[in-house]
């Protein structure tokens, strides 16, 4: 749905942080990553995953190295820099106390003013 | 973040990473699907489809990547040349005497070029704000019986109107004063009264009103006057003037329109009025002769000056075979010169001898500060040796040197602009009366642009040997030991010599130019100008229509001398129509009755002057025969002349001309002989002068009175003024000055060029001192070794010492010889601005040897003399 969309869109960065913070990835690594952890409930267009990597990198917030798959296949790898890492733990941060006053929020039960 | 390697940038490659990028995550969909259970088709569209589309994306990220490379690159580059600057600038400030001398002497020579460019733009590329200016060519009428050259007159005027295969456009112009009341006084202001099409040839807007068209011209049409911005100012400045009408000498004239300010052709014109002809010019042939007219013409597109030349030829042949008593034999002919060329006047030789000096001296800056700069790149060899050996690539050691430099032009450029401004002010006092372009000099964008080019230029020029030698060192050599006696060291010495060598030779080059300068003008000063200028105060004073010709004026000038005379502390007054450096006589030729031509006559023409008064003891021109004027001749009109000594020396030879009749205008009776004077300049050629008697057929207009007295000018002025106001309140006095002044002012121009240059001589023999300093202590230091051992081996002291000297004396005799074959080249573009002395004058020459050679020896002897106090033991253990 639409609503989701939005929603995801600015979530997404920290999707990836999250992701990476296991440990280098390509981009396809990190869709199913997202995938599996979301228990795919959260199916992302994965041709927007692209220039929010991109992005990123250029921000300083991930490095990327070409690297070779398992089976032998060039692909480009992405990593958490330092920088990346203090992103993602301020992001993380951010995103628990919103969601901690939305839920408080939506929990209130009467008007108190 | 440092990278070790990178590969180099391409757009190809950018595609080609992100095509891979998205390949892989789409294959391994795919796959991973198949795995699933999918077929083949089925799997790749739903790979797609997940993915979104793809050839957007991969644009998208193309166009991020390459954006995000070429930010990286830039920010790079910039942080090495930040760092490299600060490199330099840190070097520079351990050397903070070497850096200041260094910049100051760029700032002079960068500052000089710089003013002096202005100076030479305004006044020889672009003196009237105008398009297309070089089109403009004034034609003139050259007389080459007495090489002068006048303008054309109103009918010759008509004709080249006519041809407007030559000229589009045209207009032609005379000088034409006017009094006019200027704040309730009487002022006599300059103007210009023009025949054709005036506004269009000079592309000039007024700011108010109109500009009147050729039709203006015509007799009976009414009188119209266009005023300058400045006259407008000083009328009040209301935009309502254009309508008014305007009292100029009696004369009614309706205002028309208003000059923007920058506008000044003629130069100083205040007012521009139709030049009225009626048929009394019109149909007499013998108008033709009067040739008071400029004449400018837009020429054509296409029409080259040699074409215009060989038109005007054809023409002014035609005009002689026409009108067969106006062009007698030796009569004029029509020349064309540009007008930028007409309106700088003297000012072009003194310019470009000035761009010149001023080019010269930033060479040998340049120079100098090249070898001054190699010297102290050799000091620290060893330590650009290290960095070269630990990777530096050489060019980025180049690259540090060339920014010491640029940094060292930079605050010269900069300092430069400063320096250039001082020098304007001093321009702009050069001589802003006859060269009004001179007022408008400024430091526009133009003008930094020049600067900025000669700062490159400069910079390159001292920057780029030092830097490609520094880039050679010889990683090894320097290591070993340091460069001594090796092969850099000696390309090094060869540079180093050349540079002396050229700084030498262009000082000579400036030195004699200064040499000959000083000399004309000492030449000139020592001129007799044929009258004594010491306390004289000379006024212009023109009578209006209330005076009409004849003895009213003759009467009104009576009672302005005894006036004049009446002040106390005045001892004689007189008046004249052109007197020598106040105003300009008129030249006719002239018929002796009874004297046959002389051997070497080549034709019979003279200025003409005509004077009231005690007009010889006013001025101090001796009487040498016959006498003067006496004020029975002016109270009987009689027809008496007095003749100078050039006339007599020119038509009469050994012969007495007392008592000859002469046809010079006036017909009259030769009763004296006076000193001859120079009339506008010291340094003109003697030109035959004839004094009328006022009183017999001057009855001019416009006289200048010449008042000698006891009293400070500024007083004399003062009661001139007073006693003028007494006699007619109406009547304006213009132009009071001390007549030493004028004769001063005369040659300010020529004095200002001489002082500029010697100044800038001086300066460059002080660079090229230091110059040859430098080198010989440092050839000296760097052979301390060798002369420890000669030494210590039994040479003699002074030996040692000649050797030394013996060095500097080559270069320098070296420099010299190149110097005078250069100035043997060049010295003709002196020629217009020496007076009384060759281009090629041996004494000036040898002086400038002399003085160079002596001053190299000194600069040798120095460090010649502490190369033989080396105590040997030291100088071995040393190293």
């Amino acid at each position: 749905m639409a609503q989701d969309l939005d929603l995801l869109r600015g979530t997404l960065d920290l999707f990836i942080l999250k992701t990476l913070s296991w440990g280098p990835m390509h981009g396809l690594a990190i869709v199913r990553w997202i995938e599996g952890a979301s228990k795919s409930l959260l199916q992302i267009e994965e041709g927007a995953l692209y220039p929010a990597l991109h992005r990123m990198e250029q921000r300083g917030w991930l490095s990327a190295e070409w690297g070779v798959t398992d089976n032998n296949r060039r692909a480009k790898y992405y990593r958490l820099t330092p920088r990346g890492r203090k992103q993602f733990a301020t992001q993380v941060s951010i995103w628990e106390r919103y969601t901690r006053m939305a839920a408080a929020l939506l929990a209130a039960r009467e008007a108190t003013v | 973040m440092k990278r070790l390697f990178r590969l180099p940038f391409s757009r190809a490659r950018v595609r080609g990473d992100v095509d891979a990028e998205l390949s892989f995550h789409l294959q391994g969909r795919i796959e991973e699907l198949v795995a699933a259970g999918m077929s083949r088709e089925e799997a790749e569209r739903e790979a797609l489809r997940r993915f979104g589309d793809r050839s957007v994306v991969a644009q998208q990220l193309e166009r991020m990547d390459v954006r995000a490379y070429k930010r990286r690159a830039l920010g790079e580059r910039l942080a090495t040349f930040w760092r490299d600057t600060r490199y330099a600038a840190r070097g520079l400030g351990r050397r903070p005497l070497y850096a200041l001398a260094v910049i100051l002497t760029l700032a002079l020579g960068i500052g000089a070029n710089t003013a002096v460019f202005s100076a030479f733009k305004t006044v020889l590329l672009q003196p009237l704000p105008l398009p297309g200016i070089d089109r403009l060519a004034v034609v003139m009428g050259d007389f080459p019986l007495i090489n002068q050259r006048f303008g054309v007159s109103a009918l010759e005027a008509i004709d080249l109107f006519e041809r407007k295969d030559l000229f589009p456009t045209a207009a032609a112009s005379s000088g034409g004063a006017a009094t006019l009341l200027v704040a309730g006084e009487p002022t006599r202001v300059f103007g210009a009264s023009t025949l054709g099409e005036f506004a269009n040839v000079f592309a000039v807007q007024p700011v108010l009103g109109r500009f009147y068209g050729p039709e203006a011209s015509q007799f009976g049409r009414p009188a119209v006057v266009v005023l300058s911005h400045q006259l407008w100012q000083q009328l009040g400045g209301d935009s309502s003037i254009v309508g008014q009408m305007l009292t100029l000498s009696d004369k009614p004239h309706e205002v028309v329109g208003v000059l923007p300010p920058n506008f000044s052709y003629p130069s100083q014109a205040m007012l521009w009025r139709p030049n009225v002809l009626d048929s009394l010019v019109l149909n007499q042939e013998r108008s033709r002769g009067t040739v008071v007219y400029r004449f400018v013409g837009r020429m054509r597109d296409g029409l080259t000056n040699e074409r215009l030349r060989s038109e005007l030829r054809a023409l002014t042949q035609r005009w002689h075979e026409t009108y067969t008593s106006n062009y007698k034999s030796g009569g004029h002919m029509l020349v064309t010169v540009p007008l930028v060329e007409y309106l700088a006047g003297q000012l072009k030789p003194i310019l470009i001898a000035l761009f010149a000096a001023v080019g010269l001296v930033l060479l040998i800056t340049c120079a100098n500060v090249a070898s001054l700069q190699l010297v102290h790149a050799s000091g620290h060899t060893r330590e650009l040796a290290v960095r070269a050996a630990l990777g530096a690539g050489r060019a980025a050691i180049a690259r540090q040197v060339v920014l010491e430099s640029a940094l060292l032009a930079l605050a010269g450029g900069v300092s430069g602009v400063l320096v250039a401004r001082l020098g304007l002010t001093w321009l702009k006092a050069l001589d802003v009366t006859r060269f009004p372009a001179l007022k408008d000099l400024q430091l526009d964008g133009s003008v930094l642009a020049f600067t900025a080019a000669t700062v490159l230029f400069a910079g390159l020029l001292f920057g780029s040997a030092p830097a490609l030698r520094a880039s050679r060192v010889s990683v090894s050599d320097a290591l070993r030991d340091s460069s001594r006696g090796t092969s850099a060291g000696a390309a090094r010495h060869r540079f180093l010599r050349a540079s002396v060598v050229v700084q030498n030779a262009l000082t000579l080059v400036l030195l004699v130019g200064a040499v000959l300068l000083i000399q004309s003008l000492n030449r000139l000063l020592r001129v007799d100008p044929g009258f004594q200028p010491q306390n004289v105060v000379t006024f212009s004073i023109a009578v209006t229509a209330r005076y009409p010709y004849g003895a009213a004026r003759v009467a009104f000038f009576r009672s302005l001398d005894e006036r004049l005379r009446a002040i106390p502390g005045v001892q004689s007054v007189g008046f004249a129509a052109g007197t020598p450096f106040s105003g300009s006589a008129g030249s006719t030729s002239y018929k002796l009755a009874g004297v046959p031509t002389q051997p070497g006559e080549t034709g019979r023409h003279a200025n003409q002057t005509f004077v009231f008064g005690d007009y010889f003891r006013a001025l101090g021109i001796q009487i040498v025969r016959g006498r003067g004027f006496t004020d029975a001749d002016y109270a009987s009109g009689s027809p008496v002349v007095v003749v100078d000594e050039t006339l007599v020396r020119q038509s009469f030879g050994d012969k007495d001309p007392i008592g000859t009749q002469i046809e010079h205008g006036p017909e009259g009776t030769i009763i004296g002989v006076a000193h001859s004077v120079k009339l506008a300049d010291l340094s003109e050629p003697a030109h035959p002068l004839v004094y009328h008697n006022f009183a017999n057929g001057g009855y001019l207009a416009g006289m200048t009175a010449v008042v000698r007295s006891s009293l400070p000018a500024s007083a004399v002025i003062a009661a001139a003024r007073a006693a003028v106001k007494e006699l007619d309140p109406s009547l304006p006095v213009s132009g009071a000055r001390s007549l030493s002044e004028r004769v001063a002012e005369s040659y300010g121009t020529r004095s200002f060029a001489t002082g500029v240059l010697s100044a800038f001589a001086a300066l460059s023999l002080v660079i090229a001192l230091l110059g040859v300093y430098a080198l010989m202590s440092y050839v000296v230091s760097t052979r301390t070794k060798e002369i420890g051992i000669r030494l210590a081996l039994g040479a003699a002291r002074t030996t040692i010492a000649r050797m030394v000297l013996i060095d500097g004396a080559k270069l320098a005799a070296i420099g010299l010889i190149i110097g005078v074959a250069a100035f043997l080249g060049l010295g003709r573009l002196l020629r217009v601005l020496l007076f009384g002395i060759g281009p090629y004058d041996p004494l000036a020459i040898g002086a400038a040897v002399t003085l160079i050679g002596t001053i190299t020896l000194v600069a040798s002897y120095l460090p010649a003399r502490r190369a033989v106090r080396v105590d040997p033991l030291t100088t071995m253990r040393a190293e």
